[in-house]
């Protein structure tokens, strides 16, 4: 049944690179029919695919162990929801679920019938090339339906620290950002080779752009979620590597969502508009080349190259994209003349230019900083890894400008700053500067905290003054109500109104990521039974402490002995919650001790509490962290979420009320 | 075209190309600041990495560094009330004892590779402000 | 004017962020003395010595000096910052070297010794205190990892035998091994192939030397058997092999626990005091495709996978080529 499995896949190898041919030459030749055998072949894949996947799921459901792949990663104890996030759990699944999210997105974005007859050739033919790639790196070397010759009774078992559901979301949202960025890419290459470079394809493409920014972003922000709950650190990014490799995309995506509305606008950008979604998805391949290619040399690896197969694939691939892309726009270059210059700096399109170098900087910034050690020890022959201080003190300056952009740029109009915007933005200055020193007065006196509250306040107010002034004027156009008046203009004005969301979303999280930096409070405390503590405002109270022994016959991989404690956490002499961190001892594993943290959360601050020892007699060691503003990071991440969706719901026949 | 429109189309012509100077300029900056970020910041940001052989033959220094050996089982020490953990680092040539504050590592055991960052210092002891451990590899003495 | 500009800032924020040099102290001195460790430590006379230096970019032969009569030896102006040092005596056509040393702040004078041994041609003080050999699966191919942990009991440097071309220690292969790949205490400049397996060509001196190597081998499901030869005597010898349903034994092993390490779990047998003349022999069976604890086998039945394969061929060409033959409604476009 396995080699089902494998010819699916070599099957779709074959039809996806047929579809890749038919539809270049139909696109060449004029021909429909090639065009139409393409747009089957696509549908071909996307069934086969379909096919492959759900075989993989059965096996990992049903403890098929003679597939190698099932072994790996499952058990026959495994719960059914890790079985399923087994499928993803190593590089031949991950692949795999690429090739399926990608192969659905392309048939949906092939259906659509409003695309014009040059274009859709091209589409076709840049979609299924990606598909071939994931196909033939499955087929070449990582088939998932690899088997042994004989039936093992029993899996290896999944890591006890894949076993929670942050590891069930993060990967499949994180993917699915990585896959629909080969759309916004196949968009620009479509328009490039068809010489169909009006600003109708920007037009086309930003739904799809705008949902895979949004799948990309809500991936990253999960697998923070998931490291500050589960790795039980005390923190949510550590500026590892394959963090940083989601990252980068992300940057360049969100300079090209800004900029995409500059040519739509404006007719400008459009050099920047070919070759930001290219770097788009080169970089969400460079970031499978960090996660799974082992090219990040690291001291824990003694420095040692890690190089794997798939690196060398992974390289001549984007060496493609890269080498093609770039001489379609070199060849194209007449045709993507600006049609309006930049006249004011100070200006909004001066503006969006700032945005686009802001964002392209940072992603620079980063991905220098992940690629360093490599470089160092590649050129140089040193031995040297990069403290997270490098990126804080990097980016912290552009991220502080960009913010300011964030509540320049709405308030300003095209072409030059009218003294009427002057005045706009001079009311939410005024308010930042008092809100900061009345901050100031209640204690922040550190420079970054404080520019920070200065700089949230004034884009919380610009925003807030938009929106007033937009209410006032309906009211006064229309007599409605106020509370009418919001809904209307959340229906009608929708892309704006869902950028304003976006905008406060991303404020949100700046105010989460300033608040847990610089106000975390780390206490190392050892304490008998029955000993408490203080913590900031609260007292902790360690009550008891218990040891026990979980499913110890027959011996597998969940089998532990699991050394818990309970606290209480008092704030002003009331009880406001009991935690219980605890460790395991997973004596059938090669790394027996998994630690569980526990958190009291409130909107205010987290009270983490990490169980670093406990003897015989009750004597516990605990590191307690105060993390202030933190779940504002999560609250952002929703509101940014929503104003996604109201930017991209499909408007009805009435035109949107737009600027 | 009259002369007079000329001059105008001219005129227009320089001041936009005046404003391109200027936003030409502008972005120059940006770029130069954006290089002056990254350049002057890997420098104080970058550790080197020894192994034990070379931190012993260098001695006790006041750099940040990181050290990497092999953790020797019988040397690791916690003591619970002061929340510290001793324990020693070693390769072929020797082994270096280490201080740190704070929770074990979970993977803590004989023949982990162990990455310490801190200071060598001059009472001989490495110490660490942060210990990173690798996954054992099958070959750990049972 | 302005790329220039640019450059020019380039540049200088290139040299801002270079780490400045530190004034070289050129008032070190080591010295030291030779030792002879076969015979218990008596100093060797008028032995050259040479001094490398150690720093990021490599090591370098920096002095050269002999010993006096009491096997002393010093040298004098050494940069006491820039460098770690390392010193070599040549004896009998045998490298040895002392431990790498280095300056401490305010220090000026280390003293090092260094000692050699005489060579041997005689390996009669030379066993595998410890072997571990692990056996994976994968496909058609046996994965085999050895590790061997080689102890010189004796005073002296085993060199090899007389007429062996320097080759010191012998390592066999089980016949048909491919891809050999050395690591950890092997370079492959120190390593030939020979008839049955391949040698070591580095004299071993007194003390613990590690071995680690891999190779595979091709594998026939259904009954296999391994055959290796033993060379040296082995104290303690641990045979691990992947636990996926294939039954092990091996006449002269005893089976142990298996064991569950970080990739799997592992069928284990060991023996103890193997002389050298016998082989290690593991026969491989494969269990028969069994029904699990109650779960439902996939029924694995070629014809009906053929079956669906062949008709999802045809069915993937029949929709590719559907548009060139259906009936054309007006123009081409």
């Amino acid at each position: 049944m396995a080699s089902l499995g494998s010819w699916a896949l070599v099957l779709s190898l074959v039809v996806s690179l047929y579809g890749a041919i038919a539809a270049f030459v139909g696109a060449r030749q004029r021909s429909r029919r090639f065009v139409e055998s393409a747009q089957n072949a696509v549908w071909a894949v996307a069934a086969l695919v379909t096919l492959a996947s759900i075989l993989l799921l059965y096996f990992l459901i049903t403890h098929d162990f003679q597939v190698k792949y099932v072994y790996q990663y499952t058990s026959t104890h495994l719960p059914l929801v890790y079985r399923i996030s087994a499928f993803w759990a190593g590089q031949e699944g991950s692949l795999l679920l690429w090739l399926w999210l990608l192969a659905i997105l392309t048939v949906i974005v092939v259906q659509h019938r409003d695309r014009p007859r040059q274009v859709r050739p091209y589409l076709l033919a840049t979609l299924a090339l990606t598909e071939t790639f994931l196909a033939f790196l499955m087929v070449a070397m990582d088939n998932p339906f690899a088997t042994y010759s004989a039936r093992p009774l029993e899996g290896v078992g999944m890591l006890p620290l894949l076993e929670n559901p942050g590891m069930v979301i993060h990967p499949p949202v994180l993917f699915l950002g990585y896959a629909a960025y080969t759309v916004p890419f196949a968009f620009a290459l479509a328009a490039l080779m068809s010489g169909e470079l009006s600003t109708a394809w920007v037009k086309a493409m930003r739904r799809w752009n705008l949902f895979a920014w949004l799948s990309l972003g809500v991936g990253i922000l999960i697998g923070a979620w998931w490291s500050y709950v589960e790795l039980g650190w005390g923190g949510y990014w550590a500026w590892d590597p394959v963090e940083n490799a989601s990252l980068i995309p992300w940057l360049i995506g969100t300079a090209f969502v800004h900029s995409a509305m500059m040519e739509e606008r404006r007719g400008m950008h459009r050099v920047w508009n070919m070759v930001l979604p290219t770097l788009a998805f080169v970089l969400c391949l460079f970031a499978t080349l960090v996660t799974r290619g082992g090219i990040i040399v690291s001291d824990l690896h003694g420095f040692a190259s890690n190089l794997q197969p798939i690196a060398y694939y992974l390289l001549a691939f984007i060496a493609l994209v890269l080498g093609g892309s770039f001489s379609l726009i070199y060849y194209r270059r007449r045709q993507l003349e600006s049609e309006r210059q930049v006249e004011h700096l100070l200006s909004r399109e001066g503006f969006f230019v700032l945005v686009n170098l802001l964002f392209c900087g940072a992603g620079l910034i980063v991905f220098l900083g992940t690629v360093y050690p490599s470089l160092a020890q590649a050129l140089r022959g040193l031995q040297v890894s990069l403290d997270a201080s490098f990126y804080n003190r990097a980016i912290g300056p552009l991220m502080v400008v960009i913010v300011c952009v964030m509540g320049i740029c709405p308030v300003i109009g095209w072409q030059r700053l009218s003294a009427k915007n002057m005045t706009n933005l001079s009311f939410p200055l005024l308010a930042a500067l008092v809100l900061t020193v009345v901050a100031f007065i209640l204690g922040i006196t550190e420079p970054f905290p404080l520019i920070s509250t200065a700089i949230c306040a004034f884009v919380i107010f610009s925003l807030l003054g938009m929106v007033t002034r937009d209410l006032l004027a309906r009211r006064r156009s229309t007599g409605e109500n106020y509370a009418r008046a919001l809904i209307t203009l959340l229906s009608k004005a929708r892309r704006r109104y869902g950028a304003y969301l976006v905008h406060l979303g991303i404020i949100l999280i700046a105010i989460g990521i300033t608040g847990s930096t610089f106000y975390k409070r780390e206490q190392l405390v050892a304490l008998s039974p029955g000993e408490s503590t203080v913590l900031g405002d609260y007292r902790v109270q360690y009550e008891d402490y218990s040891a026990e022994t979980l499913n110890p016959e027959p011996a597998t991989s969940q089998s532990r002995i699991r050394y818990a404690t309970t606290l209480s956490v008092y704030r002003a002499d009331s009880k406001v919650s009991t935690l219980v961190p605890h460790k395991s001892y997973h004596w059938t594993l090669d790394t027996p001790w998994v630690t569980e943290v526990a958190i009291y959360s409130s909107l205010k601050e987290d009270v983490y509490v990490i169980l670093a020892s406990l003897e015989e007699d009750g004597l516990a060691g605990f590191e307690m962290i105060i993390n202030p503003l933190v779940n504002w990071i999560w609250i952002g991440g929703g509101v940014l979420l929503l104003g996604t969706l109201i930017a991209v719901w499909p408007e009805g026949r009435a035109k949107a009320v737009e600027d | 075209m009259t002369e007079l429109g000329l001059a105008s189309q001219a005129q227009a012509q320089g001041r936009r190309m005046g404003g391109r100077m200027r936003f030409i300029i502008g972005g120059a900056i940006i770029i130069v600041v954006i290089a002056w970020l990254i350049l002057s910041n890997i420098g104080g940001s970058s550790t080197y990495y020894l192994t034990v052989e070379e931190l012993l033959a260098e001695g006790p220094s006041n750099r940040l560094v990181r050290g990497t050996g092999f953790i020797v089982g019988q040397s690791i020490e916690w003591d619970p009330q002061q929340m510290v953990l001793r324990f020693e680092i070693a390769d072929e040539s020797g082994s270096l004892p280490v201080l740190y504050k704070g929770p074990p590592p979970d993977l803590l055991e004989e023949g982990t590779q162990a990455v310490v960052e801190g200071r060598y210092a001059s009472s001989g002891v490495f110490e660490a402000t942060a210990v990173l451990l690798k996954c054992p590899s099958k070959y750990a003495e049972e | 004017m302005r790329t220039r500009l640019v450059r020019l800032l380039a540049v200088l924020f290139l040299l801002i962020s270079v780490t400045a040099e530190v004034r070289a102290q050129d008032s070190g001195v080591i010295e030291g003395q030779v030792l002879n460790g076969t015979l218990g430590g008596t100093s060797m006379a008028t032995v050259p010595v040479t001094l490398w230096t150690l720093d990021a970019q490599g090591q370098n032969v920096l002095l050269e000096e002999t010993t006096d009569g009491e096997g002393r030896f010093a040298f004098q102006a050494l940069d006491t910052e820039a460098y770690s040092y390392q010193l070599q005596v040549v004896y009998q056509g045998v490298s040895y070297w002392s431990e790498v040393v280095a300056f401490s702040q305010g220090e000026e004078l280390l003293s090092v010794p260094v000692t050699v041994y005489e060579s041997t041609t005689s390996d009669a003080d030379l066993w595998v205190e410890r072997a571990h050999f692990i056996v994976d699966f994968q496909a058609d191919t046996l994965l085999l990892q050895e590790l061997q942990i080689f102890f010189n009991a004796g005073t002296k440097t085993y060199v090899g035998s007389d007429g062996e071309g320097g080759h010191t220690i012998h390592f066999s292969l089980p016949p048909g091994a491919t891809e050999l790949q050395l690591t950890e205490g092997m370079m492959a400049c120190c390593i030939e192939r020979t008839e049955g397996g391949f040698a070591y060509t580095e004299p071993i001196l007194p003390g613990e030397k590690d071995f680690f190597f891999t190779y595979q081998l091709p594998y026939q499901a259904g009954r296999h058997t391994l055959s290796k030869e033993i060379i040296y005597p082995i104290h303690q010898l641990d045979v691990l092999v992947a636990d996926i349903g294939v039954g092990v034994t091996s006449p002269g092993l005893s089976a142990q626990e298996p064991l569950s390490l970080q990739d799997g779990r592992y069928l284990h047998l060991s023996a103890e005091d193997l002389a050298p003349g016998d082989a290690l022999i593991l026969h491989l069976a494969s269990q028969s495709l069994e029904s699990g604890p109650s779960e439902p086998v996939t029924p694995d039945s070629p014809g009906r996978v053929r079956a669906i394969i062949g008709l999802g061929t045809l069915a993937a060409l029949w929709v590719l080529a559907y548009p060139f033959f259906k009936r054309r409604q007006g123009e081409e476009s």
